[in-house]
């Protein structure tokens, strides 16, 4: 129950904290969200790995990406450091729900998108497996996607499907999660032509390794996809 | 819903404006509110649905109710037309003495009339004491708020109307103060102080005198009157010329006690008792303490009550400690002012007061991060002014139809001048003269110096000319065009990288085009009429003639004699029929520049006004007759023509020229060839005379001739019938003989005259010739200005007092 002075009057509040912090509704997300918030946040600025996002001190490809040879991702971009406040937050929308956490990270999203200026034509996410998505009940990268799409103004399209349940990528090492993930995605059937000859950005939530996203992105290639570029809230 | 107070406060502006603007039966109202609040409670309560709309509609209604039933009980409880009587009453607002008059609002309880006593039960009335010596006067200046006073022989009348078009609508605005009456009463011997002065306005009164004696006595003289008008609000003591600049460069907020001193006052003090070691709990209790105190000094103008209000708010919540919500302040300080007032909403200030206000609490803080300059305190006031400015736009464009180009400019420097250092120091001044004078005659000085040199260079700045533009009152549905363009524009830039750069030009060809299209509507609809107005200068000719294309013709701008006033007579303000009636009409009809002025002659009652309209718009051309200036005025007139190199014409006579398409004119009189110039006698008969052609219609202006110029007219041309006549010098019986009549039986005729003018203007001889003649009879002294409105085959007549009737002609 709020106090009476709360319910009369206006008492502005971080986006993503509930501390006071005041700001326009209309304002960047990066202003809705109070400094603390942002410092824990840790989003990714400055000199970045070209193809895969990863903040490093030198603007060219990292390690991992040098040793990539044609990889089917033709880049990606990550809003935030995978560190502990952001995996909280990722784990307060994930796991505890708080799909009220999705406009403002999202918009983060956006963000960055919008820097790397890449030229989309559509957006789609990584899938969840059908069990998995009825055990939670929502897919958040989809979630994500919609918030992103719908600020984009561009097409959000369901064309992946995940086959085979894969346990829990987190719990699992670089090479056991390339190793399960063969064959897992697959395009949803009769969507071939409407995947040909585009520019895809996939949506997920976390980058670690670039499994999930380079097995989606393989599969898009292989349906005929132009680019593939990939977008996710942190790695 | 985050703010409900602010929901609630626009949902009863709604209402007020409805409420206004469409009368709906009363009973109708009362009984549908308690319907609108069940629904509205039972849909927000079990339903939990639209809680802002529900919340919305229910304060529109009880808006409309509260106001309904406000403008219900503003009558005057006297029914039939009473003329003169004898007042008791009690005077309940400072008296206001300017030259010699007296003016006071009164409290009347009983009025006795030859029929016998009304009680009125203190109804407001507005009382006028004409002043007869300067010992009246002086003993005039001892009348106080609070006192009871009997008024004998007073002369009731109805408030003016406005006289000419865009001109104060005195009955409106008195109207609004619950005043339906004004009582004038000759000589100060009539009347008499009943009872002493009673009730707090009396103290508050005799605090602002002490205070004001101050302010006089630690300020230098020069400076004195714009501090007490700064410090105090006493517009009174401001003088005229340096009022007229502020007002000019759109400063005139600074001179009025506005928001702005209530924040630096509150601030000073309450930084003040912190810097000396006050706890911030005992620091708050006095400022709160004082605010109400400072608020009613300064005559408790809706400004100052709105950041009063807010102010005392905001110190609660610092108390509190809990976050400020200032725009709920704002809304409740709104709410509190139109229930204890809701004709309040139609003020200008309380307008400006809230309009600005809001803009700055929703834009101030986002505009400031877009800013590109390095310095964030400039890049503040650059954003402070720039979005005042533009809140401010469509308000003062709605009440006084001109702006200053220079406005933003001077408001960018000359705001943070007077915040940051005059009105402080000479709070700060005002306060240590309390305990010695020595001590406050520093900070006096110096803000006297820095308020001396800023005065100086506002006179040179308000003597640049072409800087300030007329617009034509804007319609609502354009104010709401350009707030809507705002707003726009200030989310499309603040938005971030998020707003895509289309909403961004969107937003600011919207505005421009807005600002564009209400400045040139004729570029986008073409096809106005063309308009003539002869306007209601009292004893004297005005007449404004504009062309669908934008061409504006002035034939001439009456004026009155200047006789000699003792010191004690002149008012503070002298009555300058250019400055209150010319201007404020050319203004109002967004006129920025005059083609052809046509002098018709040299009386004064004909160039009175012109000098003030010279100085303000641009003239093309002049057309006079030959005569050399006669008088100091003239000379005057004419030299300030030929500073500006203005070309003076004598009227051409040879052909029709013509104006417009469909539009000439031809000029009929005087004939300057051959006459030998330097004639000195009365010009009267040397008129301009000439004769407008258009859309069918033909309009004869014929100046001051009389009946031996009309002769020489009559021999030189074979004039036709006209639709129009502007009845020469106004209806004397000298002029508009029979035989020019015989030519030309006008089916109009307009005569330009003043009310009770000392010439026994217009003759009822002229008037029954007219009538005989067949032609209907308009006139300024009864129904104010007339306009008249020629389109192709059409011609539309209509006098501004719309119920006085025009005399129609005699039917044989």
């Amino acid at each position: 129950m709020r106090s009476w002075w709360e319910t009369l009057f206006h008492t502005p509040k971080c986006r993503l904290c509930d501390s006071p912090h005041s700001a326009p509704a209309w304002a960047p997300i990066w202003r809705r969200v109070c400094s603390p918030c942002i410092e824990r946040l840790a989003p990714i600025q400055g000199t970045i790995c070209p193809r895969c996002g990863r903040a490093q001190l030198v603007s060219e490809l990292c390690w991992d990406c040098k040793k990539l040879t044609n990889p089917p991702l033709t880049a990606n971009r990550s809003s935030l450091s995978y560190l502990t406040y952001s995996r909280a937050c990722i784990h307060r929308l994930k796991y505890q729900g708080q799909v009220s956490l999705a406009p403002p990270l999202a918009e983060m999203m956006v963000h960055t998108l919008l820097e790397a200026r890449w030229c989309v034509d559509s957006i789609t996410f990584v899938p969840l497996h059908s069990t998995r998505l009825f055990e939670r009940g929502f897919n958040q990268a989809e979630m994500l996607a919609q918030e992103i799409a719908k600020r984009v103004s561009l097409p959000l399209a369901h064309c992946l499907e995940r086959v085979i349940e894969t346990p829990a990528q987190s719990s699992r090492g670089k090479r056991a999660r390339q190793q399960t993930l063969v064959g897992a995605i697959v395009l949803k059937e009769g969507l071939e032509r409407h995947v040909r000859s585009k520019h895809w950005l996939l949506i997920d939530d976390v980058y670690t390794t670039g499994a999930t996203l380079l097995e989606c992105a393989r599969t898009l290639k292989k349906a005929g996809a132009n680019k593939v570029y990939s977008l996710t809230l942190a790695r | 819903m985050k703010r409900p107070i602010v929901v609630l406060a626009s949902g009863w502006i709604l209402g007020v404006i409805v409420s206004s603007g469409w009368s709906l039966p009363f009973q109708w109202m009362i009984a549908l509110t308690p319907w609108v609040w069940l629904v509205g409670g039972w849909m927000v309560y079990f339903q939990r649905r639209y809680p802002v709309i529900i919340l919305l509609v229910c304060a529109c209604t009880t808006g409309m109710v509260h106001f309904a039933w406000v403008d219900q009980h503003n009558r005057t409880l006297l029914t039939d037309e009473v003329e003169e009587g004898r007042i008791m009453g009690r005077i309940v607002s400072s008296p206001k003495i300017d030259g010699g008059w007296i003016q006071a609002e009164i409290e009347v309880y009983q009025l006795h009339t030859s029929k016998g006593w009304v009680q009125m039960k203190g109804e407001k009335m507005l009382l006028r004491v004409s002043l007869q010596s300067r010992k009246e006067k002086e003993s005039a200046q001892r009348l106080e708020r609070g006192a009871g006073v009997l008024a004998s022989s007073v002369s009731l009348s109805r408030p003016s109307l406005a006289r000419n078009p865009g001109a104060f609508n005195m009955r409106q605005y008195l109207y609004r103060e619950g005043i339906h009456w004004v009582g004038d009463v000759k000589g100060w011997g009539n009347l008499h102080q009943i009872d002493s002065p009673r009730g707090i306005d009396r103290s508050v009164d005799r605090l602002r005198l002490i205070v004001m004696q101050k302010i006089e006595e630690i300020y230098p003289p020069e400076t004195a009157g714009v501090m007490s008008g700064m410090l105090l609000g006493i517009r009174e003591a401001v003088p005229s010329t340096i009022e007229e600049e502020f007002i000019h460069l759109g400063l005139v907020h600074l001179l009025a006690v506005s928001g702005l001193h209530v924040a630096i006052v509150v601030a000073m003090m309450y930084g003040g008792l912190t810097f000396m070691r006050v706890t911030r709990e005992k620091a708050v209790m006095v400022t709160l303490c004082a605010i109400p105190i400072y608020v009613f000094l300064t005559g408790a103008a809706p400004s100052t009550v709105r950041a009063g209000v807010m102010a005392i708010l905001g110190l609660m919540t610092l108390w509190w400690r809990r976050a400020p919500d200032r725009l709920s302040f704002l809304a409740l300080a709104a709410l509190l002012l139109l229930w204890w007032d809701p004709y309040i909403l139609f003020s200008v200030g309380f307008q400006l007061s809230f309009g600005v206000t809001f803009a700055l609490l929703v834009a101030t803080g986002p505009v400031v991060e877009v800013l590109p300059f390095r310095w964030v305190a400039f890049n503040q006031v650059v954003a402070v002014t720039t979005i005042a400015q533009l809140a401010s736009f469509p308000i003062i464009l709605y009440h006084f139809h001109v702006i200053s180009w220079l406005s933003w400019g001077v408001n960018l420097i000359i705001v943070p001048i007077f915040s940051l250092m005059i009105t402080p120091l000479g709070y700060g001044a005002l306060f240590l003269s309390f305990f010695n004078e020595t001590l406050a005659s520093l900070p006096a000085w110096l803000s006297s110096q820095v308020l001396s040199g800023v005065l100086y260079g506002m006179k040179w700045l308000t003597s640049l000319n072409g800087f300030e533009q007329s617009w034509e009152p804007p319609s609502w549905w354009w104010i709401f065009l350009y707030a809507g363009s705002v707003a726009y524009l200030l989310w499309s830039y603040t938005g971030g990288p998020l707003r895509p750069w289309r909403h961004r030009l969107t937003a600011l060809v919207l505005l421009f085009g807005s600002i564009v299209f209400l400045h040139l509507p004729w570029v986008i609809q073409p096809g106005k009429e063309l308009t003539i107005t002869f306007l209601d200068v009292g004893q004297g000719d005005c007449t404004v003639i504009e062309t669908p294309t934008g061409k504006v013709i002035l034939v001439d701008g009456g004026g009155q004699l200047p006789f000699a006033k003792k010191e004690w007579q002149r008012k503070r303000k002298e009555y300058d029929v250019g400055k209150s009636v010319i201007i404020p009409y050319l203004h109002y009809q967004g006129i920025d520049k005059i083609d052809w002025l046509v002098i018709t002659h040299g009386d004064a009652d004909h160039i009175g006004g012109l000098g003030a309209v010279v100085k303000r718009f641009p003239v093309g051309k002049v057309i006079r007759n030959h005569h050399p200036p006669g008088s100091e005025m003239e000379r005057a007139l004419i030299k300030l023509l030929n500073q500006k190199q203005v070309p003076l014409l004598l009227p051409p006579l040879d052909r029709p020229y013509i104006i417009d398409q469909g539009i000439t004119w031809q000029f009929l009189h005087p004939n300057t060839t051959g006459q030998t110039p330097g004639k000195l006698e009365s010009s009267n008969d040397d008129s301009v005379v000439f004769l407008l052609e258009a859309g069918g219609s033909r309009i004869l202006f014929t100046g001051d001739i009389e009946a031996h110029g009309e002769e020489e007219i009559r021999k030189r041309w074979e004039l036709p019938s006209i639709d129009v006549l502007k009845v020469a010098h106004h209806g004397s019986k000298t002029s508009t003989e029979q035989e020019l009549l015989n030519k030309l039986h006008p089916r109009e005729a307009v005569i330009s005259v003043g009310k009770n003018n000392r010439y026994g203007h217009p003759s009822p001889v002229v008037i029954k010739r007219l009538q005989q003649d067949g032609s209907r009879i308009w006139r300024t002294d009864h129904q104010g200005a007339i306009t008249l409105r020629i389109s192709p085959g059409k011609r539309e007549m209509k006098a501004m007092l719309e119920s006085v009737p025009s005399l129609q002609p005699f039917k044989d």
